[in-house]
Order: structure tokens, then C-alpha cells, then sequence
């Protein structure tokens, strides 16, 4: 187990059985795995079964936990396949999009920003078209920007390559700015 | 419009980046003085990025913890020792298993087998029609091929090996890694004698 990990000796005792340790590690990291539930379904209930469903099947394959990666890392994994598994599933019963069409919507539509606007509401028609986004950026987005990962861990937690990663967050960045109409540019104002 | 073009390339990154004065960007700063597009290209993306980083973050529910912890303690302890049917760790070591003991089967000089009901079986499996009886059958005239030989028993050890430490996956982990570790040594040592026999040869 590496030597940096805070959580590596609560794991150790939860692999004994030691749900006292469980619930430390839950208290720990339950910010964490939330938001990131919350980021691929934005809906609260939904993150909250999927953070219960997340720590139930980690308790369950924590004896198999041999800390080849970080807990938190691994734990993220858990969390992204649990709730991108789950996204599909409720996906059956709605209107299936192509995630690249979504992309070129929000890009299209964009973050509609009334004419004067505070930087907060400027923000706020922002964040509202990460919502948009199609999850897969989303997700990025949410590991990046929220939970401060860099891009290699990111890499690690989603198993994709390096590049796979750079290349989602700027795909994300430029639909997001392509969308967006500053007031101040004055050009076509209608959006 | 080409530089443009290239400059559209970098700029997100660039941003994304904090502007940092590299100077793999010194052809786009360029570029951002003197074409207001590009420039209000730039100005979007940064304000997309402050936006980001200043995102909030959702936070848990007050329940959420003791829910889990309610959820867990009424599973009782994790199922450290479960067979469980259809997972791979079950059925990885049983088909490794039986590979193996087709290898070793196909490998016995017939005589030996020839009062056990296993010789039928290999009869039958080279009475096999198509492909598998095709592939069966060119065996017997490179038997003493030493190459064929090497390979053949480190595949039949590694599938052994898959199998064994597989199988004792469940019941402990400590035992699990150091097999691991007896299995990679083990596959080292076939995999130079290997190298060793393509090297002669
Ligand atoms: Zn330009």
C-alpha cells in the first residue's frame, strides 16, 4: 500500500471486517463520491442511491482491494462506472441522444447570457449548459474542475488515455465558449 | 483565416492553462494582437474557465452516511470466501483448469493411456470434424520438436498456474500474492528457456 495514502490503514482494518473503519471511510470521502455521482446524473436523489450502491458494492469488494492505486482513486472508479451503469439504464426510457449531437447543441444554443449580466449570472447560464453537456464531458469536467484531479489521475480513474482526457476537456471548454455570446462583443445579438 | 485555423488549435489549451508564456504559444499571442475573432474567442474561453473553477459542488444529503452505514452493518461482514457463479474468478480458474488438463491429456504417450476411458475422449478429440481434428492432428509429427515442446509446457503451466492461484484467490489473499509472485517467476524462467529454444533454433 502506498505510503502517501491517508485512507490505507482505514482500508486495511475495513478488509478485517472493521465497519467501525467503514463508516470513517464514508465520512471521508462521501463529498466526494456524491459530487461526482451528482455530476454524471444531476438529480439528488438519484446521486444518493447511487453514493449508497457505490459504498455497499465497495464494502463488498474491498477484500480484493490490493492498493495497487490510491482508495480515493479507486473508489472514483467505482463511482463513474456505478453511475455511467446507471445513466444507461434510465437512458433506455428516454429519448436517446448521440452524445456528439448534444455536444454541437450546446454548442449551437449555448449558455444564453441576457444583454447586461453580472459575472454571477454570466456563470450561472454557464454551469447551466455543463448540465447540457453530454455526460462523458461532464464527468471530466466534474474531475477536473470540482474534485481537482490532474489529468493523469483522471486517466487512471477512467482507464482512458492521457490524451482521450485532454482532448474531452478541451472538446467541453470549446463547445461551452463556442455557445456563448458576450454581450460586450456586440456581435450577432441574437443567440 | 489558416492562421486562424492554427491558432484555434492551441488557444483552448492555452487558456485552459492559465496563459502561460511558453514558447510553443509565442505564435498565438502574436496572433491574439492583431485578429479581434480570435481574440473574442480567447475572451470567451476565459470566461468559461473562471466559471468552471468557480462551479459549486453538491454536497451529500445529512442522511447519506448513516444510511450507508445502516445498509452495510445489515450485510453483515464483507463475503471475503464466496463462490460466486458466474463471476470471472470462478469460471477464469475452471476453464484454465480444463485447458490444462486437455494439454496434459493430448501430451500422454498413448500407451499410457490406453486402459483409461481418457484415451476414448482423445480419440474422440481428434476424430473431431474441421478445424479442431486439423488442428489436432499435425501433433503427432512434431512431438519431438523441442520448440513445440517448450511452448507447450508453459502453456500448460501457466493455465495450471492461472487456475491454482485463482482457485486459492478466495479463500486467502496473502497465499494469492505470493503465488502470484511464484507464477510471474515461473513464467519467467519458461519464458527464457523459451527465448533460449527460438534462439537455437
Ligand atoms: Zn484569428
Amino acid at each position: 500500500m502506498s505510503d502517501q495514502d491517508p485512507l490505507a490503514e482505514l482500508v486495511s482494518r475495513c478488509q478485517q471486517g472493521d465497519t467501525v473503519a467503514f463508516a470513517q471511510l464514508v465520512a471521508a470521502t462521501q463529498a466526494d463520491t456524491y459530487n461526482v455521482a451528482y455530476g454524471v446524473l444531476r438529480n439528488p436523489q438519484e446521486a444518493q442511491d447511487m453514493t449508497q450502491e457505490v459504498y455497499l458494492r465497495a464494502w463488498r469488494a474491498l477484500p480484493g482491494f490490493r492498493g495497487e492505486s490510491k482508495v480515493q482513486s479507486w473508489l472514483y472508479r467505482v463511482t463513474v462506472n456505478t453511475c455511467l451503469n446507471r445513466r444507461r439504464r434510465l437512458r433506455k426510457d428516454l429519448v436517446l441522444v448521440d452524445a456528439e449531437d448534444a455536444l454541437v447543441d450546446v454548442a449551437a444554443r449555448g449558455p444564453s447570457v441576457p444583454e447586461r449580466v453580472t459575472l454571477k449570472e454570466r456563470n450561472r447560464a454557464i454551469w447551466a449548459a455543463v448540465a447540457r453537456l453530454p455526460e462523458k464531458y461532464r464527468l471530466v469536467i466534474t474531475l477536473f474542475y470540482q474534485q481537482e484531479l490532474s489529468y493523469q489521475e483522471i486517466a487512471d480513474g477512467l482507464v482512458l488515455p492521457l490524451g482521450t482526457v485532454k482532448a474531452h476537456l478541451n472538446r467541453a471548454r470549446k463547445a461551452l465558449a463556442e455557445g456563448l455570446r458576450l454581450p460586450e462583443e456586440g456581435e450577432d445579438a441574437g443567440v | 483565416m489558416l492562421e486562424c485555423d492554427r491558432a484555434r488549435r492551441s488557444i483552448v489549451q492555452y487558456i485552459a492553462d492559465g496563459e502561460p508564456a511558453l514558447p510553443v504559444y509565442a505564435s498565438l499571442r502574436a496572433h491574439l494582437g492583431t485578429c479581434a475573432s480570435c481574440r473574442a474567442e480567447a475572451e470567451r474561453l476565459r470566461a468559461v474557465e473562471g466559471a468552471l473553477r468557480v462551479m459549486p459542488v453538491a454536497a451529500p444529503p445529512v442522511g447519506l452516511a448513516p444510511e450507508v452505514m445502516r445498509r452495510v452493518n445489515s450485510l453483515g461482514q464483507p463475503p471475503r470466501e464466496e463462490w460466486r457463479l458466474f463471476s470471472w474468478e470462478t469460471w477464469v480458474p475452471v476453464v484454465a483448469f480444463a485447458v490444462a488438463l486437455l494439454i496434459a491429456m493430448i501430451s500422454m504417450p498413448a500407451n499410457l493411456l490406453s486402459s483409461m476411458t481418457l484415451y476414448e475422449l482423445e480419440s474422440t478429440l481428434r476424430a473431431l470434424p474441421g478445424q479442431a481434428g486439423g488442428w489436432l492432428s499435425p501433433m503427432e509429427s512434431i512431438t519431438r520438436n523441442e520448440l513445440f515442446w517448450v511452448i507447450w509446457t508453459s502453456l500448460f503451466v501457466t493455465m495450471a498456474g492461472v487456475g491454482f492461484s485463482l482457485s486459492l484467490r478466495n479463500l486467502s489473499r496473502e497465499a494469492t500474492a505470493w503465488l502470484a509472485e511464484w507464477c510471474d517467476r515461473l513464467t519467467d524462467v519458461t519464458d527464457r528457456a523459451w527465448q533460449r529454444a527460438r534462439n537455437a533454433h
